[in-house]
């Protein structure tokens, strides 16, 4: 048997050729035709969709509007206490260290002077009685550094003086940190 | 030249159906798909941005509806009454008496630099390191007892307005404090145009009971 015999016409191959390319170009515009079609339709819809969110919106708007003076107090309440409260948590609470100090202070003491400041508190204690210094040095000081709730960071004898028949002793309390509340 | 053509489009015009639909499908891609894609996108977040907004906006109305008219109108004079409009002197001068009576001390008096009465720019000129604006007071207070006069410091740092010891200095018998008194002037046209109303935290609520307490120190 003879392979090379061809009984197709010569016309009828290109024919067949062009009509699958034709094809294949049309479906491929009928495919993209469809595509635009179909996102223009969506993109419709979603637009029909954001303009009632935007009325639904504006209804809000005006309702809430309609409420304005709750608004405003209950919107005034909500900044004032925020602010009132980022103030109390960072306020230096210098009271509290040197009510603190003074309570840890032995009795028999009198308080000459107190000056606190940001992060350091002075206070001046004087008696007639040398022997209480020492009680203080070794036991009231040592406790009070020991303290961890106070956050020294140092304490310092600023200088030991004697008028009249009383002594008198500077100490100088370091905080590391202010204190927060 | 016609000649020329039309050997042309002997030649070619089984092609030119097919050629015309690829440059249509084309020209449909570039011309209409790829922007419709970029209009979708910027749909979707509007829609999304919407959405939220309607969110925010109904949850802020279902909290207004909840609130007590007299109830926030109470909270309101609690939290004004801790932090003032403006620089009110009056509420000052009553802080610091209350403070004094509180722990057996004596007000001898009291200094205030008022600064600046008008300016735009307010909040800016005159604010502390919290960022919120204040007065600073002088006061001299007189008490045999100097466990008192600290006192009298802890007592004003628990009446309203809010306020912030920054200097003690105590000695015979006579305290000199520098005291930072806060207020807060109202924008109310940020306000006005603020529609996200939230409800009150139990830490609010909280923040409130102590604030109220100190009121009536």
């Amino acid at each position: 048997m003879k392979n090379d015999i061809n009984l197709i016409t010569q016309r009828e191959k290109p024919r067949r050729t062009y009509d699958k390319v034709f094809l294949a170009t049309f479906f491929l515009f009928g495919l993209v035709f469809l595509l635009a079609l179909l996102l223009i339709i969506y993109s419709l819809a979603l637009k029909a969709q954001a303009g009632s969110l935007s009325r639904s919106v504006g209804e809000a708007r005006n309702r809430i509007a309609s409420m304005a003076a709750v608004k405003q107090k209950a919107l005034i309440v909500s900044e004032r206490l925020s602010t009132a409260r980022n103030i109390i948590s960072k306020r230096n609470n210098l009271e509290t260290r040197t009510s603190q100090i003074l309570a840890l202070l032995p009795d028999n003491f009198n308080i000459s002077s107190i000056v606190g400041e940001k992060d350091v508190v002075t206070v001046t204690v004087g008696s007639s009685d040398l022997i209480t210094f020492d009680k203080l040095f070794e036991v009231n000081l040592n406790a009070i550094a020991r303290d961890k709730n106070l956050g020294l960071k140092k304490i310092e004898s600023l200088g030991f003086t004697r008028s009249g028949s009383a002594y008198e002793l500077a100490i100088g309390f370091y905080f590391s940190e202010a204190k927060k509340n | 030249m016609k000649q020329k053509l039309s050997q042309i489009y002997t030649k070619y015009k089984n092609q030119i159906l097919q050629a015309f639909f690829v440059f249509l499908s084309l020209f449909i891609v570039f011309r209409v798909i790829l922007p419709q894609i970029s209009v979708i996108s910027e749909a979707g977040h509007t829609i999304e941005a919407k959405r939220e907004e309607l969110e925010t906006l109904t949850n802020s109305i279902r909290v207004i509806e909840n609130t007590n008219d007299d109830a926030i109108s109470q909270d309101l004079a609690i939290s004004t009454d801790a932090l003032p409009t403006s620089k009110d002197i009056v509420k000052i001068f009553s802080a610091l008496t209350s403070a004094a009576r509180a722990s057996n001390t004596e007000l001898r008096e009291f200094s205030l630099v008022v600064g600046r009465v008008f300016g735009k720019t307010d909040l800016d000129s005159q604010s502390s390191a919290i960022g919120v604006p204040e007065l600073s007071v002088v006061a001299r207070v007189v008490s045999p007892d100097a466990s008192d006069l600290i006192q009298f410091a802890q007592k004003l740092n628990q009446t309203l307005p809010l306020a912030e010891i920054k200097k003690i200095d105590a000695g015979n018998n006579l305290g000199t404090f520098n005291i930072n008194f806060y207020y807060k002037p109202l924008d109310l046209s940020l306000i006005s145009k603020n529609d996200k109303v939230l409800p009150l935290s139990q830490a609010d609520r909280n923040l409130l009971n102590q604030l109220a307490g100190w009121k009536n120190n």
